[in-house]
């Protein structure tokens, strides 16, 4: 390490370069961390100093696991709002220090970047003039590269490859890009300073990216014809990045100009080669990494026809001017968000469905599911289309009927006002598919809903939510409900809180919704193998019936190893922990199958706290 | 220029009973037919008059343009064919995608425009060669004294004219790894600046907006311009004083100055490797402009504030900022030197203004906005049109634009003015202050723009400089017949020359107004026609193959001024004459 020596010494460099002197003299990690630590604990500086002054905030950035200083650091002092700008930024140099005199007494947020390194933010809190020093420890990031490859061997380029991190919500694997690059004239792509993590890679051919292109026409002849390539981007307060094309654009825009329906189309390919998104391989990249030979093959797939007809449920017969659309994750049957392939079905170019109520679509390889409509009725076809035509699929339609029900509590409520709950049926397609509708119950309770057959979940918001963790509308909690919880949710004697509600037809029996009032808490501390305190370990409490992703609860250990989670539905669970997960890892079922016999069997009661002492496996 | 380009043969056999048309795309370099190339033919015209070039500056719609092209994939052997052709005017291209440059019927180079052809009914089109010119790469590293630099934006970038200027423009962008490696492909041949710097793709949200690569396949004039964030670095020094610095781009092999930046001249299908860029140069200390936006004397906030370079460099970086609730504003991240000042509501006020910023903060500038000025005018029709009719001046529309127009400036106003009522007036409304171009749209082939006159000052020759709403309406008088130019382009063996370029060069009094230059290019049978020319004198040049708009350089114009020959423009007339087309040095 490199300390220069400073010429602008105030009294509170003497104490910081008698630091430094210790940590430079040192090459053993343990010692540097140690010695960060038992200067974040040491009193102020200066007894005398009256509580509301000015104190600094002062540190160095190593790589994690050795003292290597590490210069090029971004150190941002950040106040409680992550969205305000940062209070103060700095760059470290070659000797990894970083220092921010006169910070007002508060709580701050250190949060540190460097290319090829990341840390996790750091909280600190300045008062009483006292200066707070820091040890930045950064994990190295790691690399995955290779090579994208078309049907004959030969190199594609200009592919957009991207590494998505993988997560699961409510059940289902959920990628999210984190980072994309695109492949050159060779066919290689490298993703870089990807945190360490589970990622899979998916390689877009240009061809897939925003559907076919609107533009037709011949070439522009002549100059006088500005126009935006490549739109996008804008000119906002907060940045700027605006591209427009210069020189004359003949002939710039020959490429992709076609209305004939292509046969073939590209669709994005995950490694090793699906275009299933649920069937990718997890690459796990550790720090400091570099995963090479991660090679895609990208082939355009031939769309096939899926024909049937559309029958009304009413009348058993074939469906006269039925509709027909595609149910698109996300999103309430029937609606479209627009776009390219916002399901609209094709049939070339022809109309999908005759007035006969016979249809032929053409739909892409991949798992589909179909609306068909008729008169007042609804219905639905689930299929996957491999490498052939799909013929004879049936799709009933069948109007919706009533559902009468009521919301009762547990325990007496003074003057209780349920009107604006909602309560909405979630149809299980496959995909997650929003209810379009809602009902608002009546004063005393009870209410009515409207349904068709098939398999649902039950949404009760603001108590009960179908996809937790989604955006969802916001509803207000009831006066006097502030702890009120879905016990249970019955229809005649069957369990549907914990099942699936299978609708066959109209039904006599009732829905009735049970608000629990009082519900149990789960506390405890968690220990190392070695019977130390596990600070800041991760917690999650998974209920027995895993489906239930509503009642997943997580804590982070305290200092002394102590959690405590509020507000769980009583009930059987197991309790988890980990010094180091990946945030989200405990709703997937592989990780936690593996772990399984780890977790601590926990029985959570009406109104009592359930205390468990949790050891970590070494 | 590579010769093999001039080997594109067209046969025009008369007879429908010939046999079908060997029609192939090959490989320039090596002569091999290509195999899964697409080619594609437009209809450019129904069935018009014989090949006449549409002037250049007019916005002229294809009458075919809602057709669809024909479209044809070639074969093993290089051939394709396209049957059922309508009679027409018609442009062939042929593309194939991962490193070939486009090929067009006619080109003299490899990034050289085509011309169209007529297809005639009952006409066969044989033996038609259409040359694909395999593209280059450049590729390096940029590294720093630490070591290599990732996720730096390198940019190709290629000399072009515009408006008479010399300047670069970005062709491709690309962004180093982690080992500072960049790889620029499916590059035309040609020559090559290559710059690197840092780039943002986030806002102060840590929202991407973008990864700052562009890549698309290769074009022969698609190329771009870019306006980004500067990315600032700051340090707290020990005295508590904070320095702000940024990076700003350096050019191959690691100079600041484009000046000094070597060029690299790609041949096609070469790689040019090693060009490897040290960033070892040009971190500068920044500046912050701070200061007050009012409206009617009243602070705004939530105005968007840009700084807008005045340089010529085609990818600006554009420090921002906003106004808080007081309407005051701090921008950082600026690089001495001379800006446009820009601010904007929401809704729609816009004020600038012009400074310098030297080696200090710029403190207590005050950017007042407005709605825009509300500006008159008036179109007057001068003669009538040589059909004998009236010109339709209903479909007349005035147009501003910026000048100079620099990537990242508000809009200029309305894009365009509305229908002129009967009597020729106009009005724009919300026209911000500032200098401007004006020009009109729909002006029929042969009419042209006389004069325009804003009170005594001739905004032709001048330009329009808004400071608030004029007192005088803009008077644009449009000549309905002017003078035209026909002729021929030949070689020195007095042979036709087809796809040469015809300028007309307004006189040396007048080089400087760019409305007054007119070029084309010479059909199939070496025959041009220029129409709508301003009465006076001019310049007329004919050359095989020249860079666009090189021809408003007044070096280049003075350095072939002997292969010029005058000619004298009047009123209603069309002048013939013969040029010799200079070849190409």
């Amino acid at each position: 390490m490199n300390h220069k020596p400073r010429s602008n010494h105030k009294a509170g460099w003497i104490c910081w370069l008698d630091w430094l002197r210790l940590v430079g003299v040192s090459c053993c990690v343990d010692v540097l961390v140690l010695a960060g630590a038992a200067l974040l604990a040491a009193p102020a500086q200066n007894a005398q100093t009256p509580p509301g002054s000015s104190g600094a905030i002062r540190g160095i950035v190593v790589r994690a696991g050795t003292a290597e200083a590490l210069a090029k650091a971004v150190v941002d002092l950040r106040g409680d709002d992550d969205r305000l700008p940062a209070i103060g930024s700095t760059t470290t140099e070659t000797d990894g220090r970083f220092l921010f005199p006169n910070v007002r007494p508060g709580t701050y947020r250190l949060i540190v970047t460097r290319p090829g390194d990341v840390s996790r933010p750091i909280d600190v809190t300045v008062s009483g003039g006292r200066t707070e020093d820091l040890a930045v420890a950064m994990t190295a990031t790691g690399a995955i590269a290779g090579r994208v490859y078309g049907q004959n061997g030969e190199p594609l380029g200009n592919v957009e490859v991207s590494a998505l991190k993988s997560s699961y919500q409510n059940g289902h694997r959920v990628l999210t890009a984190v980072q994309s690059v695109r492949t050159n004239d060779r066919g290689e792509y490298r993703l870089f300073w990807l945190s360490p993590g589970r990622y899979a890679v998916r390689a877009t051919h240009p061809d897939a990216e925003a559907g076919p292109m609107a533009m037709i026409g011949p070439p522009r002849i002549g100059g006088g014809y500005r126009f935006q390539i490549m739109a996008g981007g804008g000119l906002g307060p907060n940045g700027v990045f605006e591209i427009r094309s210069t020189g004359d654009p003949v002939l710039a825009d020959t490429f992709g100009v076609g209305i004939d329906t292509p046969a073939e189309r590209f669709l994005p390919v995950y490694f090793p080669g699906t275009t299933d998104d649920q069937t990718a391989t997890a690459i796990d990249l550790r720090a400091g990494a570099d995963i090479g030979a991660i090679d895609v093959p990208v082939a355009p797939v031939r769309a096939r026809h899926v024909r049937g007809v559309v029958i009304n449920g009413a009348t058993g017969q074939v469906a006269q001017y039925a509709g027909l659309s595609e149910v698109q994750a996300g999103i309430p049957p029937g609606r479209s968000i627009g776009g390219p392939d916002s399901g609209r079905l094709s049939n070339n170019g022809l109309n999908p469905i005759d007035p006969d109520g016979s249809f032929d679509v053409t739909l892409l390889p991949g798992r589909h599911t179909l609306m068909g409509t008729a008169g007042t009725g609804v219905g639905f076809v689930s299929l996957e289309v491999r490498d052939a035509d799909l013929d004879g699929a049936r799709i009933v339609a069948v109007p919706a009927f009533n559902i009468t029900g009521r919301i009762v509590t547990d325990a007496p409520v003074e003057r209780p006002d349920l009107t604006n709950v909602r309560i909405s049926l979630w149809r299980d397609l496959g995909v997650p598919t929003p209810s379009s509708s809602y009902s608002l119950p009546r004063a005393d309770g009870t209410f009515v809903v409207s349904a068709g057959p098939g398999d649902y979940q039950v949404s009760l918001l603001p108590f009960l939510s179908v996809a937790p963790g989604t955006s969802e509308f916001v509803v207000p909690v009831p006066k006097g409900f502030e702890q009120a919880y879905v016990k249970s949710i019955r229809l005649g004697d069957v369990d549907v809180l914990n099942a699936r509600l299978r609708l066959e037809g109209a039904t006599a029996s009732a829905l009735e919704i049970v608000l629990g009032m009082n519900p149990g808490a789960v506390e405890g501390t968690v220990v190392n193998g070695t019977q130390a305190n596990a600070a800041g370990a991760t917690v999650a409490l998974l209920p027995n019936v895993r489906g239930r992703f509503d009642l997943v609860r997580t804590a982070t250990a305290d200092a002394s190893g102590r959690f405590r989670m509020d507000h769980v539905a009583p009930g059987q669970y197991k309790l988890f922990g980990w010094n180091e997960v990946v945030d989200g890892d405990w709703l997937d079922p592989d990780f936690t199958g593996a772990s399984e016999n780890r977790g601590v069997p926990i029985q959570v009661e009406d109104a009592m706290t359930s205390r468990v002492r949790l050891a970590l496996a070494p | 220029m590579n010769v093999a380009h001039l080997a594109v043969v067209a046969l025009l056999a008369q007879t429908s009973s010939a046999p079908q048309p060997p029609a192939t795309v090959i490989h320039s370099g090596t002569g091999q037919p290509l195999p899964g190339a697409r080619v594609q033919l437009f209809r450019v015209r129904a069935q018009g008059p014989q090949s006449t070039a549409p002037p250049v500056g007019r916005d002229n719609q294809p009458p075919g343009f809602d057709e669809v092209p024909h479209s044809a994939t070639t074969a093993q052997d290089g051939r394709f064919v396209f049957d059922q052709v309508k009679p027409g005017e018609y442009r062939l291209v042929a593309t194939r995608s991962g490193g070939y440059v486009p090929g067009e019927y006619g080109q003299r180079s490899a990034t050289g425009l085509g011309i169209s052809f007529e297809l005639s009914a009952g006409q066969q089109m044989r033996n038609v060669q259409l040359l694909l010119t395999p593209t280059a790469a450049i590729s390096g590293r940029v590294y720093d004294r630490e070591g290599p630099v990732g996720k730096l934006q390198v940019q190709a970038l290629k000399p072009v004219y515009r408006d008479g200027q010399r300047m670069l423009t970005i062709v491709q962008s690309v962004q180093t790894d982690d080992r500072g490696e960049y790889r620029l492909f499916w590059l035309p041949p040609g020559s090559y600046y290559i710059t690197a710097r840092p780039f943002t793709g986030r806002d102060a949200n840590q929202t991407i907006i973008s990864s700052g690569v562009h890549i698309s396949e290769p074009l022969r004039v698609g190329t771009f311009e870019q306006a980004s964030s500067p990315v600032i670095t700051s340090r707290t020094l020990s005295s508590g004083e904070v320095m702000e610095e940024t990076q700003v781009p350096v050019y191959y092999p690691g100079r600041t100055d484009v000046g000094a930046a070597t060029r690299i001249d790609l041949r096609s299908g070469s790689s040019a490797d090693g060009v490897d860029i040290a960033l070892t140069t040009g971190v500068v200390r920044t500046r912050r402009i701070r200061g007050v936006v009012l409206a009617n004397g009243q602070p705004v906030a939530a105005a968007g504030l840009t700084a807008i370079p005045r340089t010529g460099d085609p990818s600006l970086l554009i420090p921002s900022g906003q106004t808080t609730a007081d309407g005051s504003f701090d921008i950082a991240g600026v690089v001495p030197g001379a800006y446009f000042v820009f601010a904007r509501t929401n809704p729609g006020m816009t004020g600038g203004l012009a400074l310098q910023v030297g080696d200090a903060d710029v403190d207590n500038l005050v950017i007042p906005v407005t709605s825009g000025a509300r500006v008159t005018g008036r179109f007057v029709i001068d003669g009538r049109a040589r059909s004998g009719g009236d010109l339709d001046m209903a479909v007349l529309r005035a147009t501003l634009r910026r000048d100079p127009d620099v990537i990242g400036m508000p809009q200029a106003g309305p894009t365009f003015s509305p229908p002129p009522a009967p009597d020729g007036s106009f009005e724009l409304q919300g026209v911000p202050p500032g200098d401007f171009r004006v020009s009109v749209r729909a002006l029929p082939p042969d009419a042209y723009i006389k004069s325009m006159r804003l009170g005594g000052v001739d905004v032709l020759d001048g330009g329009l400089h808004i400071a608030g709403a004029p007192r005088d309406t803009l008077e644009i008088v449009i000549g309905a017949n002017g003078g035209g130019l026909t002729g021929t382009a030949v070689n020195a063996r007095q042979e036709p020359v087809s796809n040469a370029t015809v300028v007309v060069v307004p006189g040396p009094a007048d080089r400087h107004r760019i409305d007054l230059y007119r070029s084309t290019t010479t059909d199939n049978a070496g025959r041009f026609h220029i129409r709508g020319l301003a009465g006076g004198r001019y310049a007329a040049f004919a050359w095989t193959a020249i860079e666009a708009g090189a021809w408003m350089d007044p070096e280049i114009v003075r350095s072939y001024e002997s292969h010029a020959k005058s000619i004298a423009i009047r009123d209603g007339n069309d002048e013939t004459i013969q040029l010799t087309a200079i070849a190409a040095r």
